[in-house]
Formats: structure tokens, sequence, C-alpha cells
């Protein structure tokens, strides 16, 4: 029995996809496949996957990308799917607890990516805010301010998401002070 | 030399040194390193590949030429590897000297 199910998560909500995940794998639903904003379960037993997702530093199909989803493979995990450079990944629970990141340097550096993704797509997106409004003063009809109005909304959500993990990468900063 | 002897290894890249003694995989080196400390360090994939990278990067580690289409690719600890492992555990010498001295049963 499959369930397709359409739901949609912005780049830096990807704690919450993750717990999400688990959730309806902890209802008996596990993941199988994965689309756009599109994510395809399959009925099996409550529980019996842990799922873990990760934005690479490349394609999965590059040679680096295919040589760490092959790493993941070999210390029992499955790769379920990805989506642009996202991987899911998901291992037995059986086989016990399933992170794929366990210090904090590590977790910052990866936090730190996100964040500077965040920010770049913020700043990219400043010019060409800037040219859209240039070009429809003119107009101002419906459709160049609904349109307008968008490209803005996904701006402020761009900013959001760099302000949300800049705090994220200062609490594991000042958690690093102390301890590894 | 001197700047291998000044450096803090994190603890994940000391059990990983002391696990390539002799030729592992990775996920040999997860299951190691848990034994060896008891289930206290459990190393995650993405740590545990990120750590590897940067130790072939400083040539602590090297891969070896393993099976063609080698997915279980091992690596060994090479000597200058060696030594910073022993830098290593000449620092954790000391704190645990001076450790002992100020909290230790006595």
């Amino acid at each position: 029995m499959k369930r397709k199910i359409f739901k949609i998560f912005f780049i830096f909500q990807y704690e919450k996809e993750e717990k999400w995940l688990n959730e309806m794998s902890a209802k008996g639903f596990q993941l199988t496949d994965v689309g756009f904003c599109t994510y395809t379960f399959t009925e099996g037993t409550p529980g019996e996957y842990i799922y873990r997702l990760e934005l690479l530093d490349n394609a999965p199909s590059s040679a680096m990308g295919f040589a760490y989803i092959s790493f993941l493979e070999d210390t029992g995990a499955e790769f379920v799917g990805s989506m642009n450079k996202w991987i899911y990944v998901r291992r037995e629970a059986k086989k016990g607890p399933f992170n794929l990141h366990s210090d904090l340097v590590s977790k910052l550096k990866y936090v730190a990516k996100i964040r500077n993704l965040m920010l770049c797509l913020f700043l990219c997106f400043i010019p060409i805010i800037l040219l859209y409004f240039n070009n429809i003063k003119a107009l101002m009809d419906g459709a160049s301010i609904a349109s307008f109005a968008l490209l803005v909304l996904v701006e402020v959500l761009f900013g959001v998401g760099a302000l949300f993990t800049q705090f994220k990468v200062s609490a594991l900063r000042k958690e690093l002070l102390y301890r590894e | 030399m001197s700047e291998n002897e000044n450096i803090v290894l994190t603890e994940a890249v000391f059990y990983i040194l002391l696990s390539l003694k002799e030729p592992l995989h990775g996920y040999g080196i997860m299951q190691n390193v848990a034994g060896l400390s008891k289930g206290r360090v459990n190393l995650a994939p993405g740590t545990l590949y990120g750590a590897i990278n940067v130790m072939l990067e400083k040539g602590w580690i090297s891969a070896l030429p393993g099976e063609k289409n080698s997915r279980k690719k091992e690596y060994q600890v090479t000597p200058s590897g060696i030594i910073a492992a022993k830098n290593e555990l000449t620092r954790l010498e000391e704190l645990i000297l001076n450790g002992s001295n100020i909290y230790g049963e006595n």
C-alpha cells in the first residue's frame, strides 16, 4: 500500500522535515521515494526505520556524492532517494541509533553550509527584486504586483532562513567554547 | 614538527588513528571505536567521513588500493599519523598526571 503526500518544507526547515519523516515511520509509513514537495510512503512496520536527510556538497550522481552515499551504505544505511543535492537515507532501527553527525564540529560545519546557502540566495535575489521593480514600475497592474509580492515573499523566506540558521550556528559555536 | 606538538586532536580523530593501526574500512572503524570506548563514542558516518577526508589530506592515513569497484575501501595509518597519535598521547598523559594530582583519589 503506497501513499503519496504533498508537503512543503523550506530549505532551512530540514530538521522539521526529518522529524516528520520519523513520525510517519513511527505510525507505520516508511518513506520509499521523494520528489519535489512529494513524499511516497509504503505501509510497513511502525518504527522500522530511522530516517535522516542531508544536503550534499555535490550532486548524488557525481563521483564524490556517490562515494559518500556508498560509504553510508557500507555503515548499514539505505539510500531512499534524492532531490537535487538533498539525500534521504534510512537505517533499520534494530541496528541501533542512527545519526549522520556525532560531534559538534561536524554539526556546525553542516549548519553553516545551510546558512551560507540561505544567505547566498538572499543576497542574489536583491538585484533581481530591484530589477523587477524597475521593470514593472510603469505597468503596475494586478499580475505584476502579485508576482512582485511573491518575489518579495520568497526573499523574506530566504532572510528568515538565514537568520534562523545563523542562530543555530551561534548556539553551536557557544557550545564549542567549552566542549567538543 | 613543533606544530604537531601543540595541537589538540578531537576524540574522534584520535580513536580513528588508533583503529587504523591495521587496515580497516569505514564501518569497521565505527565498530572498533565503539568497542574501545565501551559504547561511549559512537562515530556517525557523516562525522567519520569528514574526519577521514581531513586525515587523508594531512597524510595521517592512506587509502589502500582495494579491490576494483571497492565500496569497502580500507584505510591505514601512516608514519606521520602514528607520530600525531603519539604526540596526542603525551598530551593526554600530562592532563591525567595533573588531573590525578589535583582531583585524584589519593
